[in-house]
């Protein structure tokens, strides 16, 4: 079934490796869920629900509000408890305005926490200087975004090299680590081109690409396929699945789709500010 | 480093025509200033050469009475009708050991080599008579050196033919002499047809003395034209009035007058000599080598008060030009200002992605900075040039020597650098200060 996908879609070789999905298999079977499911914050499962034992990131009680107007201020997430073990594969999934983007900039050591807690790889986040935030962004995490964010009028060479700069990588390994990466999501061939002599889905692999510049422990994908048609945002999803399952990265999805969720190992589900549920994915075609 | 000049040459080439604008900012600026600088630097070179034609530069020596030391009495001393006796007669009222003697000044020459553009040793025996076939002209004698005639603010005349007086004159005490035109015509006919001529010259003081000198040369005054155009000074020559002046050599004159020295000494000092401590220093020598008692030389700078007048107009200019100069940069610094506020709110989103990626504030801040001294940079460059052009195209249409100043380029890169860092540091430092998350979000 997996090889009859790849042959419709004329995609970088190792899109072949992404598509196999060894975990849905084992995922326990579950009802469907609809979008009138009442939340079920009781059941919230409170070990690791993939196996995976290694604690990555810790959040407690995350509070995060915004001041809005002069003496108003507006709560966007209300306590949002969720431990993340290394290697998971998790797609967060809520409509818009659930809370989920805010949710993941904390996470990602953008953003901090009105309150609570959160902790990464040992470090606590809302305790570090801004420049620790910068340090750990650079060394153990990879953005990719919704709209790519690569720099204009940079080549996509340049623009993978960019994390290595910032990581004070010696100019000579840079270059090398670039095109392998490049290399990595089948870009190599377009190493010379400016963004805007690419397709969205040519930029978002370079994207992934830089993500990828320093090997960081976590790639944050805040709604990568989002802007792609259905057919490359495939094509990317299977990128992050080699990135998951060859490299062991731990991968944080936003997402819209429920399909490109339900492929992953873990789907965690945010409505006005608060995890609804926390369960396995239901596999790819499922 | 090397990667924050790339950004900010890449940044400057994405968007070519703000960044033109900018830097045109910093090349008027610049340019102007630095024009400005070449063109005041021109005027004072042009100043310096005129105050030294005009004997700006020149200081004269001459012995004279202590003022505690009553020289009067010592004149009122001397029985003046008794010639035999009265020795100081032929040394215009001063004793012999008072006057300076060619060895001393010899000495002298040599001490302040360096700073002695010229100087002249003269001696004026005062008036005399020439009488050539029953024709009788008033003239005055004055006894020079060689050098007399290297230094044009000493007097104005031009030889016309034969030669000036030279050192060997001197050294033998040759009876030749340099007499004017209108003299030679009246006398000769014409000046060529004096050289040669032999001609008696009867002086009356200190005895009456006839002196037969040839005549070897013959000269012509120059109309004064000259005078300081900032302060309208002109120098005239009242010492010859109505007597035709005669040239010997000072020896000659020193013999003729029986004297063993002289009293008067003009000196030219090298351009852009500081006058003042050169006055100085040649009064401390003499009062080391000088020792006669109750006499001391005097050193005098000839055209002091207008010289000084003429450097509080230049220094008032000066400070006109630099607060232009000031005002300019300071309005060029605000154009960097403006452009990079401009730039990096523009780029926000790309501040925000760089954070993201790991970048420091440090980071930032420098990435900005060095964008903005890159562009005052590659500006204050083509400034220096076209205002180097421009200033010396000015001053030479003015009349001024063409001059760069090393000093001016140097403080211009120095400023355009400047005004990068410190026009630079608010912007870069706001873009540094951005919140990730807001960056990333800002359409």
């Amino acid at each position: 079934m997996d090889k009859n996908e790849i042959k419709q879609n004329p995609a970088p070789k190792l899109c072949s490796i992404a598509a196999s999905c060894p975990n849905f298999k084992e995922a326990p079977p579950q009802k469907r869920r609809s979008a009138n499911d009442e939340p079920v914050m009781d059941k919230l499962p409170t070990e690791s629900i993939t196996g995976k034992t290694k604690l990555l990131i810790e959040a407690k009680d995350i509070i995060r509000s915004f001041q809005i107007g002069k003496d108003e201020t507006l709560e966007v997430l209300h306590g949002i408890n969720l431990k993340i073990y290394e290697s998971e594969f998790v797609a967060i999934v809520g409509a818009s305005g659930s809370g989920k983007s805010t949710f993941m900039n904390i996470v990602g050591a953008l953003d901090r926490p009105t309150s609570g807690t959160i902790m990464l790889n040992g470090v606590n986040l809302e305790k570090a200087s801004d420049d620790k935030l910068s340090y750990i962004r650079s060394k153990e995490i990879g953005f990719v975004f919704q709209s790519y964010n690569l720099i204009g009028r940079t080549t996509a060479l340049d623009n993978v090299e960019l994390p290595m700069m910032y990581a004070d990588t010696p100019t000579s390994k840079r270059k090398d680590r670039a095109m392998e990466m490049l290399k990595l999501v089948g870009m190599d061939d377009r190493a010379d081109h400016m963004p805007n002599e690419m397709s969205g889905g040519q930029n978002q692999r370079v994207a992934i690409a830089r993500a990828m510049a320093n090997d960081p422990k976590i790639i944050f994908a805040d709604e990568p396929t989002g802007a792609l048609d259905s057919k490359t945002g495939h094509l990317v999803m299977d990128i992050f699945h080699t990135l998951h399952e060859k490299q062991g990265k731990t991968i944080l999805f936003v997402t819209h789709s429920p399909e490109l969720a339900e492929e992953c190992e873990r789907v965690v589900t945010i409505k006005d500010g608060t995890v609804i549920s926390d369960r396995r994915g239901d596999g790819k075609n499922a | 480093m090397r990667d924050n000049i790339k950004l900010a040459f890449r940044s400057i080439r994405a968007n070519k025509m703000r960044a033109m604008l900018t830097m045109l900012g910093i090349i008027i600026g610049i340019a102007s200033v630095i024009a400005i600088m070449t063109i005041s630097s021109a005027m004072n070179l042009a100043m310096e050469a005129q105050n030294a034609a005009m004997g700006y530069n020149n200081l004269n020596l001459t012995v004279e009475a202590e003022d505690d030391y009553d020289a009067s009495s010592v004149l009122l001393s001397v029985p003046v009708a008794s010639s035999s006796s009265n020795q100081y007669k032929y040394t215009q009222g001063m004793p012999p050991e008072a006057l300076l003697d060619m060895e001393t000044m010899k000495d002298f020459e040599q001490h302040f080599d360096d700073r002695i553009k010229g100087i002249s040793y003269t001696w004026d025996t005062g008036s005399g008579k020439t009488t050539l076939a029953h024709q009788t002209t008033n003239v005055s004698l004055t006894g020079v050196n060689a050098k007399y005639l290297d230094v044009a603010s000493f007097s104005k005349i031009e030889l016309e033919t034969g030669r000036w007086v030279t050192q060997e004159d001197v050294d033998k005490g040759k009876k030749v002499a340099v007499i004017k035109n209108d003299l030679a015509a009246t006398m000769f006919g014409s000046s060529d047809g004096a050289l040669g001529q032999q001609i008696d010259v009867t002086i009356t003081e200190p005895n009456v003395t006839t002196l037969t000198v040839t005549i070897v040369g013959v000269y012509h005054s120059v109309a004064t034209t000259g005078g300081n155009i900032l302060t309208g000074t002109y120098s005239f020559d009242f010492s010859s009035f109505g007597n035709t002046r005669i040239y010997l050599p000072v020896s000659t004159a020193l013999e003729v007058s029986r004297s063993t020295g002289i009293t008067s000494i003009s000196l030219a000092g090298v351009d852009g000599v500081d006058l003042a401590k050169f006055q100085q220093d040649i009064e401390n020598y003499f009062q080391s080598v000088y020792t006669y008692k109750g006499y001391h030389v005097l050193v005098e700078e000839p055209w002091s008060s207008s010289s000084d007048s003429s450097d509080n107009t230049m220094k008032t200019l000066q400070t006109a030009f630099s607060v232009t100069a000031a005002i300019s940069l300071l309005v060029v610094g605000i154009g960097v200002m403006n452009i990079m506020m401009v730039s990096i709110t523009e780029r926000t989103r790309e501040i925000g992605v760089r954070k993201a990626l790991g970048a420091k504030r440090r980071d930032i801040r420098m990435q900005f900075i060095t964008e903005s001294i890159v562009l005052s940079f590659i500006g204050g460059i083509i400034g220096i040039i076209i205002g180097m052009v421009a200033g010396n195209i000015a001053a030479h249409l003015m009349g001024y020597p063409a001059t760069a100043s090393i000093t001016s380029v140097l403080l211009s890169f120095g400023v355009s650098v400047s005004i990068g860092v410190f026009f630079g540091f608010y912007p870069a430092n706001k873009a540094a200060k951005m919140n990730p998350i807001d960056a990333l979000r800002y359409e």
